[in-house]
């Protein structure tokens, strides 16, 4: 059974997933940005995302916002290999 | 009204007089015609008055952005803007994808229409609510690159699109690029720019889009994403972005240009020139590319281009020495706001004339070479209109009437030079659409399963036929062709072609293979209605296209444009020598080789397929009555 997003969250926390970034993998789409902000707003909005994609430099800065619940549909979201979940072994 | 997908404001910008208004969409017309494309052709038949100076005030631009445009629908970042352009006096569509359209919808419009000339060189600046002509005289004479990076410094993310030198000077070929990467206005929308002191237009929003039915959008896009990410082909495409799809090294290495094609190999680009690939917004395939020189005279050189194919294309028609020297001369022609394909097209063609005694030195002031010493030089003196630069600036008719008899030699439809040469890979529905499409020799607008891909088995054909919305009704006629070793009939298909281009383009969606293949009519109706709270059937889509491309045939018929300028380039019928291989136009399937006579029959086919008049090639009354386009006559 697929589990709701809370309870992923919870899953998260207990086994302390990380998402670590690789901005060099950036391409810009923006494709997390705008799930974010459908999932959590109902509309598309990269500034209501709780994840940022800055574009203006030449390798796209990616950072997140406080309220980001680590529901981590950007990762999953997420095609150029930009954004990766990885267990934080501490 | 409440609005979903579309903003329902379209900017209105007088130049003349500064003055700035919004007027709100009327549901009507966006039910016969759709967003971008749709609506373009609309506006322009109610403005923009026949035969008008595509260089003066009177002339009009329009930028669209379709309603998926600005959401997360995968590939839905096209901007389309039309115009009247100068490179052929054909009214037309061009299309651009990178951010623009999109930083456009999240300001809250749909549209601008442009109109008039400003006093002085001026940029618009679109930000939310705060749209305002901003003084850009600092700017003029600035290339492309540097205009866009100053906005990005400016105002940080936000869309771009900008004109350089080329535009301000009025060359007739030049266009502006969006984000300083992708072309927009190929024929010249670069020099109706210039001609209304319009340096850029600037976008940046913060409204965001709502959609009409979230729930049934997420379920499409679950399902659509799915499938994007486990197709086979997409690691492929990251990996070599357009390079997977357009194998230039094969085509040189058939032509027996061994020391050519070792320059455009997948290890080339992947060792020693790709740096990142660049997405348009929402787009899972991202075949764009930031590119960097890292050795020789050019080292450090960052290049940002819609395709790595725009850069190794220069060496199918020059005799550039290394994949170093052709990113430059990429780099030196979009800073201009060069058209790549026209300028080395000129010196190709005018090299050949100058071989044979037709041009010289001392007329031109040009030793004539395909090289890239000659190329850069040419850009300079047309930009700068020096010379014999201010013939070519004024473009190839401009150049035929300069010259006597050699007209005929020229590989260009309505003043616009081939993109794509059938002799090279046979007549398929691009190629074809060269000579039918009202702006002159364009292919985007021409996509079909023919696309790089002669001799391709026909049980494969109709899968694609379903998935473009062609009516079954049509398939006996599609796979009728004027001999029967030509298996499909390119020409009725590119009627097809063109609608299915229409429909994705009016949407805001990407026309390229790579995405084109993961839409069907049905599946484009589905998220546009749930997007737009509209209730439309794939039917109605497929005829808001028909009408759409007769609108735009009827605009060009008022300017004059019949079945006489719908002309195949009299040297496609002559063999060309490509090496040791002599190459002969044929039929998609290589048995055939075609006669003047045999294209005009799939001329014949292509008009009657579209309901038009074969005689003039314009569209028929009954054609115009049936979709309601008769007060346009």
């Amino acid at each position: 059974m697929k589990n709701t997003p809370m309870e992923e969250i919870n899953l998260i926390e207990k086994n302390a997933i990380d998402i670590v970034i690789h901005e060099e993998n950036c391409s810009g789409c923006q494709i997390c940005q705008l799930f974010c902000s459908f999932t959590f707003h109902k509309v598309f909005a990269p500034n209501r995302a709780y994840i940022q994609i800055d574009t203006h430099e030449i390798i796209p800065r990616i950072s997140f916002l406080e309220g980001c619940t680590q529901c981590h549909q950007c990762v999953k979201h997420c095609l150029y290999g930009a954004l990766e979940l990885r267990e934080n072994d501490e | 009204m409440e609005w979903y997908g579309y903003t329902g404001n379209i900017l209105n910008v007088n130049l003349t007089k500064n003055h700035i208004s919004v007027q709100e969409q009327n549901i009507k017309d966006l039910k016969r015609f759709i967003g971008g494309m749709g609506m373009n052709c609309k506006f322009a038949a109610d403005l923009l008055k026949p035969k008008t100076d595509p260089i003066s005030p009177k002339n009009i631009i329009i930028i669209g952005a379709g309603p998926l445009v600005g959401t997360i629908t995968p590939g839905s970042s096209r901007t389309v803007g039309l115009s009247k352009f100068p490179a052929s006096g054909a009214i037309a569509n061009s299309c651009g994808s990178m951010s623009f359209g999109f930083h456009l919808k999240q300001a809250g419009f749909d549209q601008i229409i442009l109109s008039g000339q400003a006093d002085q060189p001026s940029y618009l600046q679109v930000w939310d609510d705060n749209v305002e002509l901003c003084d850009a005289s600092a700017l003029w004479g600035q290339d492309i690159v540097e205009t866009t990076d100053l906005f990005r410094g400016k105002y940080n993310a936000c869309g771009v699109i900008a004109i350089g030198p080329a535009g301000e000077n009025l060359v007739k070929s030049s266009l502006a690029l969006i984000d300083k990467t992708a072309t927009f206005g190929r024929g010249g929308l670069g020099a109706v720019m210039g001609s209304k002191n319009l340096k850029a237009i600037v976008a940046k929003g913060t409204k965001g889009i709502q959609i009409a039915d979230p729930k049934q959008f997420n379920n499409l896009y679950n399902k659509l994403f799915k499938r994007i990410r486990t197709y086979p082909h997409r690691k492929d495409w990251h990996k070599l972005g357009m390079l997977r799809n357009m194998p230039i090294e094969a085509i040189l290495g058939a032509k027996g240009e061994k020391t050519k094609a070792k320059q455009v190999t997948e290890k080339i680009y992947l060792r020693k020139l790709k740096k990142y690939r660049l997405a348009c917004p929402s787009c899972p395939i991202g075949d764009k590319d930031m590119v960097e020189v890292i050795e020789g005279p050019f080292s450090g050189l960052i290049n940002y281009t819609s395709s790595i194919i725009n850069i190794f294309s220069l060496f199918l028609l020059l005799d550039l020495e290394t994949y170093n020297e052709a990113t430059k001369a990429f780099d030196v022609l979009q800073r201009l706001g060069l058209d790549s394909v026209t300028i080395p097209s000129f010196v190709d063609f005018c090299t050949g004339l100058y071989e044979r005694g037709i041009l010289t030195k001392e007329a031109t002031g040009i030793e004539w070479k395909r090289d890239y010493q000659t190329l850069i030089r040419v850009a300079e003196l047309i930009v700068e209109r020096k010379g014999f630069g201010n013939i070519l600036a004024d473009g190839w008719q401009k150049l035929a009437e300069t010259f006597d008899d050699i007209e005929k030699e020229m590989l260009i439809v309505k003043g616009l030079e081939q993109v794509f040469d059938p002799r090279i890979i046979r007549l398929g529905t691009m190629e074809f659409e060269q000579v039918v499409n009202p702006k002159g020799a364009h292919v985007a607008s021409g996509g079909s399963p023919t696309y790089l891909a002669p001799g391709r088995p026909l049980d494969e054909f109709t899968p694609h036929f379903h998935r473009m919305g062609i009516s079954e009704s049509a398939f006996q006629r599609l796979y009728t062709p004027i001999q029967k070793e030509m298996g499909v009939n390119v020409g009725r298909l590119t009627r097809y072609a063109e609608d299915w281009y229409t429909v994705l383009t009016s949407l805001g969606l990407c026309a390229r293979a790579q995405i084109n293949r993961f839409w069907s009519l049905e599946s484009a109706t589905a998220f546009y209605n749930a997007v737009t709270g509209l209730d439309l059937y794939p039917a109605d889509l497929r005829i808001a296209a028909e009408r759409t491309w007769n609108l735009l045939k009827i605009l060009n018929a008022r300017e004059g444009f019949s079945r006489r300028d719908d002309r195949f380039p009299p040297s496609w019928f002559k063999s060309l020598h490509y090496g040791e291989i002599e190459l002969k136009i044929q039929d998609f399937y290589g048995g055939i080789t075609l006669t003047p006579d045999l294209a005009n029959q799939l001329l014949d086919d292509y008009y009657v397929e579209r309901g038009w008049d074969p005689e003039t090639g314009l569209p028929s009354i009954n054609k115009l009555e049936e979709l309601g386009l008769e007060k346009y006559i």
